[in-house]
């Protein structure tokens, strides 16, 4: 019996072989309504401990459909590897706290019950972090291109130390923020590999200039918000005249007069009501505009071998991206969060630019991860979404 | 190229043909489904062998029945160990939860303190205050319900502090909570006939306290918190699934309970007096206006069988004194006024 097939790609890689391209994904959502459906009977019958293999058959999909350089990805994870993360985190840390808070609440000293009581929001937050990072190194080492592993490595506990540290620091000094996402997007960049080689960023060196960019862009948005806010007090001000600003009246003069100018002038009233929802739309939208140019320079800074990475979505088109997940989730009460995923999939790949050229001779198979379990502490803190 | 010849799978260069490998069939796997598919062989399983069609992968199924079988190596044989010794630990704390509250919850209610009690009852009545309403102030009606309450609790073995209140609200209904507390909802004072009906329902609640029936409920309910917030996750499905499961094991144990303070009830009316016929007319009445429900619906009910208890009621009717006199049960009667 003999068969002729023919083979995709070449038949086999040595030095030499190059490919270029981009990432292409070819998922359609209609495909996966009756592994949606099958899913969701399935978490039912089990009273929910299926849901750690319908998520990896989502990902299966997920990853198959995403090619790059005409290549799929390949994902390797399997439900019985999130349901072990899942009881490890399980035994290992809830069943702990409660034995812990159970002797906390009988042992009934405030002081023990104030230092615990204390510590664990700070344990949280810290393991959130961790679990971050975590669920980044299993998906990584679950996935093949071309049967050459990905992976990450460095450690969750380090990674949660600057994670806790960093967010504790925007509380007090909100100005942190694009140090912060570009120090932890360095951190997760720099230890990602495929195969033998890493991710490198930062490479010419351009980081700093392109922090002082986005640095102007975070000022000009807390601008623009606070100049939307006061402009209705703005407003009152110069129709009162100066003698509001030069100590003239005396605060409940201003207030009489403040009252009588609302009173005769509706226009104003409206404003003063639509200043709070206005000032926060105006937020959102510059928080977004301000996230994807961030993006843009972080994946513009990011290179893998010869290759250069390069990111351009437009504010509408993740606005439509936004917007027609939301309406997902919101009439399908979360069942149809597969459905975003796979938007979310075909949205980073039209986006995302590969320019250059790879050459396959330089890379060669990484030892495998030894992982035998993942994402346990991200299920625990509801952030194993995709 | 690729070449089926024997039990051996041959992949060869198209342009040369010159031998590449040569993969054993019985040693093959499919890894990957749809579309174009993805084979590999057990002996080197980072190989990878990617087809444009599943044609040929069809094919070597009906040769190789183990093809879609996952490769097996040291790292998922060592996740399948962990995973089934952690699971069956799992299922033990699971089921040795779920066995245990409702066994360990009635000891546990009986040890429970006043304090805890107290607070616990506390909780319950504000929750019921806030979902349907204040309590009643009329001065001589509480007078003649408290008075009615100390009248059927003197004769239990141990003595009770009751907290008796009616809350201002049309359903029909009464609690007893944690701590010695009973709450009538006015629409059952308004929708009975004569004080012995009321008598009827205090005697069942009063039962209920001094069987430590709340105290157990909340003991219980702790145990499923437990398990709950550790094993399901905060999906909606998972959760209502879980809930469901919940509702079924408590109502299998409340309708024991009911059965139980009925019985209770009975002696305490028979001891102090007060004619007992009062709960099977009520109940009667109550049966006669649920009709019929769809018979798989008892398993979710709370409560056993209206005609069961009903039944149950006549049998032990014992007869007495009226249970109010006229002017305290028109004093009751008018309390939210």
């Amino acid at each position: 019996m003999t068969d002729r097939q023919d083979i995709s790609g070449s038949s086999s890689s040595g030095a030499g072989d190059t490919v270029q391209g981009g990432a292409d994904f070819q998922g359609l959502s209609r495909e996966i309504i009756w592994l949606v459906i099958k899913n969701l009977l399935l978490t039912i019958v089990t009273l929910g401990f299926y849901r750690f293999w319908a998520r990896t058959n989502v990902r299966r999909y997920l990853w198959e459909k995403m090619h790059v350089f005409g290549s799929p990805l390949e994902y390797t994870g399997t439900g019985k590897e999130l349901f072990l993360g899942f009881l490890i985190v399980a035994f290992g840390f809830f069943v702990p706290v409660f034995v812990i808070n159970l002797l906390v609440s009988m042992l009934d000293n405030y002081v023990v019950a104030a230092i615990w009581g204390l510590s664990l929001p700070f344990l949280f937050f810290y393991l959130i972090g961790v679990a971050i990072y975590r669920a980044r190194r299993y998906r990584l080492s679950r996935t093949r291109w071309r049967s050459i592993r990905a992976g990450q490595t460095g450690g969750g506990w380090t990674y949660g130390l600057w994670h806790i540290l960093l967010n504790a620091l925007m509380i007090f000094f909100a100005l942190i923020l694009p140090y912060k996402n570009m120090k932890l997007w360095r951190i997760k960049m720099q230890n990602t590999h495929l195969g033998n080689r890493f991710f490198v960023f930062d490479q010419d060196g351009a980081a700093r200039q392109t922090l002082v960019t986005l640095y102007l862009s975070y000022v000009v948005i807390a601008l623009v918000v606070i100049v939307v806010y006061a402009l209705p007090f703005i407003a009152v001000g110069l129709t009162l005249g100066g003698e509001v600003f030069t100590g003239a009246l005396s605060q409940a003069e201003i207030q009489t007069q403040v009252e009588m100018k609302l009173q005769t002038n509706s226009g104003m009233l409206t404003m003063f009501a639509l200043v709070w929802p206005i000032s926060l739309l105006v937020f959102a939208i510059g928080m977004a505009w301000y996230k994807l140019k961030e993006t843009r320079f972080l994946v513009g800074l990011t290179t893998f071998e010869d290759l250069k990475l390069s990111f351009n979505a437009t504010l509408l088109s993740f606005f439509w991206l936004y917007l027609g997940n939301m309406l997902i989730l919101i009439f399908t009460l979360g069942i149809g969060l597969p459905f975003t995923q796979v938007r979310y999939a075909r949205f980073l790949a039209h986006h995302t630019g590969i320019d250059g050229e790879l050459d396959l001779g330089t890379i060669s198979q990484s030892a495998d991860d030894d992982l035998t379990s993942g994402e346990g502490l991200a299920e625990a803190f509801d952030m194993g979404a995709v | 190229m690729v070449r089926v010849e024997l039990e051996n799978l041959q992949i060869s260069d198209l342009q040369t043909a010159e031998l590449i490998q040569r993969w054993l069939i019985s040693e093959t796997r499919w890894i990957s489904g749809k579309g174009p598919a993805a084979l590999t062989t057990a002996k080197t399983p980072d190989a990878r062998l990617i087809l444009k069609r599943p044609t040929l992968a069809n094919k070597l199924l009906d040769l190789n029945p183990d093809l879609k079988k996952p490769v097996k190596s040291a790292k998922s044989q060592k996740t399948h160990k962990m995973a089934w010794v952690l699971g069956i630990c799992a299922v033990v704390l699971i089921v040795g939860l779920l066995a245990m509250a409702p066994l360990l919850s009635g000891p546990l209610a009986k040890m429970a303190t006043d304090d805890w009690r107290q607070r616990i009852g506390k909780q319950s009545s504000a929750q019921i205050e806030a979902f349907l309403g204040k309590s009643c102030s009329g001065d001589q009606g509480q007078v003649a319900f408290s008075d009615l309450a100390r009248r059927l609790a003197y004769h239990l073995p141990v003595s009770e502090k009751l907290n008796v209140k009616v809350i201002d609200n049309d359903m029909v209904n009464a609690f007893a909570l944690s701590g010695g507390n009973i709450r009538f909802i006015r629409g059952l004072i308004d929708e009975a006939n004569d004080p012995d009906e009321i008598a009827g329902v205090l005697a069942h609640e009063i039962a209920h306290v001094a069987l430590r029936h709340p105290e157990e409920l909340a003991f219980r309910n702790m145990g499923y918190d437990i398990l709950l917030s550790t094993f399901a996750d905060s999906g909606a499905v998972t959760e209502v699934a879980a809930s469901a499961g919940i509702m079924l094991v408590n109502a299998a144990y409340s309708r024991e309970a009911e059965s139980a303070a009925d019985a209770l009830a009975f002696q305490l009316l028979k001891e102090a007096n007060i004619s007992s016929t009062g709960m099977a007319s009520f109940f009667a009445r109550i049966e006669k206006k649920e009709g019929t429900s769809p018979r798989f619906l008892k398993y979710f009910n709370s409560h056993p069988a209206t005609g069961k208890r009903r039944e149950a009621a006549t049998a032990h009717a014992s007869e007495g004194y009226a249970a109010l006199s006229v002017k305290s049960w028109q004093a009751l009667k008018a309390i939210c006024d």
